[in-house]
């Protein structure tokens, strides 16, 4: 289930855009700890959030072309997660058993989706050029969010900027467990929108946004910038559905 | 001239960065801050009758307050104009408006971090809560700043209100606050530690 | 709680002389234990908050030091605290969220030097730890590194440029350990820097720290700032590690050479039957 924060299904936990070459960040999904990190080369990693030598956070650690090295001892690890250098032991060659534990990890529609290594959940494949508009913290359960979707009326929701009139009359269209595609029939600020949620904690969710935008007009900024708001709307509503059952 | 300083404290922090971006000569006057509270005694309250850091002395002057001693370093040495956009009335605004939110995120991020560390007595629970009301407007706003293609607080290159809102920030971790929720931050703080003559601090890491 | 006796059987350092004056007190926690310290009449009391059970009290190397024991093994011994010339410089405590047994360990690796402390105490050209002694000193149940060598840019408050320095490391109690290394200014002679750790909870410990000198050229301030720059840089890893607690089996966390010291650590807490801050071991099968 989405809301354990298993991996054992794919699940979004960021923006392609909001992990740039070279870095590496953490992420929480339920009880995994992982580090995300992208090479020189452009590809993402979903690794363990532990280093193998003494359990520092590899998150912390930095990339160098593509390698992701902990920050505690320098280990740097190739992409596949074998140990490539031990700077305490320049002369050695790690042994091939110091490995780091890796996660399935692919991009769709501007976002890095990540599983555990042998799920039998289909890759996700959302076909389209899709731009990554942001990922929203909300303190609110999996459920909350994820109800958000398949029970609110959207053409009270949906941003209607670049001269269109709202309310849009727009499409839902569930993919997955918490992942949501949804079409306005007018195309002015986008063509189509990608919400994932992620699970964070109990009552903690990353909601990733991704938009389709080949029929837009109007400055990409400021389309970007109706549908965060739009999000941030969406937090606003989530958010307070949580305090008032908390009430 | 010479900076009252302690080596944990993230308001000397801020002028420490300054001084390094502009390649500023100063001296430190080291001050048992923790565990000796020298900032509380006499000869201190003699230097700044409020008992805080830090405290800079330029000549014959004694100015105080970080956000302050920041102003005054930016419009007496900056030649350039860049970190305090003085001829620029919108600017001006802006970059003061974050100067006063970082105070804010000195009383919650860093009291917090004072709790954690130091065994400050005080509510960490507000405290926190505070910072993360706080990080969130940030992250709006460096979201924000992103669709419009630039990367900095204020302008499109990083002003003083980015060294303000910077260390405790960056160092909120120390208090038990994670910046994970917090995406734009992050990519903020990244590209804040790669600015030439970045200098690190403890709590900072920045291997590049 | 996983309490056992080699962990009861101890000293504990609870503040600086100075954080207990002449009528104050100290609220504190020690093996998940409320305790108290007041002083009146120049002397220190100890005191379980629960039941007001009053605890073996001792002033000594800067600290206030208390114990739960009836029996408790003596403090262990630093003579050098006896000797003229020396600074003592106490950098006060810092709550780490780990077990202690973790911050023993990362006091006793060189390896980290070239990256946590960057430009001070190591740096990245010359990360190489070369292979060094470690014992078990049966007679008096201590853990010792000697013979330990490492490239540092500065090494001290009061070095200049960067030098090979010499090291000795010693583990005289599973939560305390003392850095021997060679004085910049006198010939023979040994600095010391260590770390009395008050162990709160499992996962949770106050450190304290000092710094016992022959130095003329630095204030204390300055020999404060140094030393606790250098702590606080590592604070951040030992909160970053996972898990908190320290796992005894040697499949868990992958040693090599360089971590002969944190083998022999771990090896001797498994000896003495240390399970306060150790992870508990899982079946393995």
């Amino acid at each position: 289930m989405a809301q354990g924060g298993a991996l054992d299904r794919w699940v979004a936990i960021g923006l392609s855009s909001g992990i740039a070459p070279e870095s590496a960040s953490g992420i929480t999904v339920g009880a995994y700890d992982l580090a995300l990190w992208r090479g020189a080369d452009g590809k993402a990693r979903v690794w363990e959030n532990r280093c193998p030598h003494r359990g520092m956070r590899l998150s912390y650690g930095f990339v160098r072309e593509n390698r992701l090295s902990c920050i505690y001892h320098g280990w740097s690890y190739d992409g596949d997660g074998s140990c490539a250098a031990i700077p305490a032991h320049p002369g050695l060659t790690p042994p091939k058993t110091i490995k780091t534990q890796i996660f399935e990890c692919v991009e769709q529609a501007d976002m890095i989706w990540a599983a555990v290594k042998g799920t039998d959940d289909p890759e996700p494949a959302i076909p389209g050029d899709w731009t990554g508009c942001r990922s929203i913290a909300i303190d609110a359960p999996f459920d909350t969010v994820a109800g958000l979707f398949t029970q609110v009326d959207f053409q009270l929701t949906l941003p209607a900027g670049n001269g269109a009139a709202g309310p849009l009359t727009c499409e839902l269209q569930t993919l997955g467990d918490g992942v949501y595609l949804i079409r306005p029939d007018d195309v002015r600020t986008c063509d189509a929108l990608l919400c994932a949620v992620q699970p964070v904690a109990t009552c903690k969710v990353m909601l990733h946004v991704s938009a389709l935008l080949t029929g837009a007009t109007g400055e990409l900024g400021e389309n970007l910038k109706l549908i965060s708001n739009w999000a941030i709307s969406l937090r606003r509503m989530a958010e307070a559905e949580t305090s008032s059952a908390a009430a | 001239m010479k900076l009252y300083d302690y080596v944990l404290s993230g308001n000397c922090y801020k002028i420490r960065l300054l001084a390094a971006f502009l390649k500023l000569d100063y001296q430190t006057e080291p001050v048992d801050f923790y565990p000796g509270k020298q900032h509380k005694n006499e000869e201190f309250l003699t230097i700044n009758p409020l008992g805080q850091l830090p405290v800079l002395r330029d000549g014959d002057l004694v100015i105080r307050d970080a956000q302050a001693i920041l102003l005054y370093l930016a419009n007496k040495y900056d030649s350039e104009r860049s970190w305090w956009p003085a001829n620029n009335a919108l600017r001006v605004g802006e970059v003061a408006m974050w100067l006063s939110f970082a105070d804010q995120i000195t009383s919650t991020a860093s009291a917090a971090r004072l709790h954690d560390m130091l065994g400050y007595e005080l509510d960490v629970d507000a405290a926190r809560s505070g910072a993360n009301t706080l990080f969130r407007v940030l992250e709006d706003h460096l979201t924000d700043r992103e669709f419009d293609g630039d990367d900095w607080i204020a302008g499109d290159c990083p002003t003083i209100a980015d060294i303000a809102c910077f260390p405790y920030t960056a160092l909120c971790g120390d208090g038990g606050i994670s910046l994970q929720p917090f995406p734009a931050i992050q990519r903020w703080v990244r590209r804040f530690t790669a600015l030439p003559g970045f200098v690190a601090m403890p709590g900072i890491n920045c291997i590049k | 709680m996983a309490m056992d006796p080699f962990t009861w059987s101890h000293w504990y350092a609870i503040g600086r002389l100075e954080d207990v004056p002449e009528g104050g007190t100290r609220k504190t926690r020690l093996l998940g234990i409320d305790i108290v310290a007041h002083r009146s009449s120049g002397e220190v009391t100890v005191e379980r908050v629960e039941d007001h059970a009053p605890l073996a009290v001792q002033e000594r190397y800067g600290h206030v030091w208390t114990t739960f024991s009836d029996e408790p093994k003596p403090l262990y011994d630093m003579p050098e605290f006896d000797e003229d010339g020396r600074r003592l410089v106490t950098a006060g405590c810092v709550t780490v969220r780990c077990s202690g047994l973790r911050a023993v360990e990362n006091f006793l690796d060189m390896a980290h030097f070239p990256f946590v402390h960057t430009g001070i105490l190591g740096e990245e050209d010359h990360a190489e730890v070369e292979q060094y002694c470690v014992e078990m000193r049966a007679d008096v149940n201590e853990v010792w590194a000697t013979k330990c060598r490492f490239y540092q840019p500065k090494a001290a408050a009061t070095a200049e440029g960067g030098q090979m320095t010499h090291y000795k490391y010693r583990v005289p109690h599973p939560f305390s350990t003392i850095l021997y290394k060679t004085c910049p200014i006198r010939e023979g002679a040994w600095d010391l820097v260590g770390l009395f750790i008050q162990p709160r909870d499992e996962d949770l410990c106050d450190v304290h720290s000092f710094v016992l000198v022959f130095d003329e050229e630095n204030t204390d301030t300055g020999l404060l700032h140094f030393q606790q720059t250098i702590f606080l840089q590592d604070r951040m890893i030992l909160e970053n590690q996972v898990p908190a607690l320290l796992p005894l089996d040697p499949r868990r966390e992958l040693p090599t050479r360089a971590d002969a010291s944190s083998i022999a650590y771990r090896r001797w807490l498994k000896e003495n039957g240390q399970s306060f801050g150790v992870l508990a071991e899982e079946a393995v099968g």
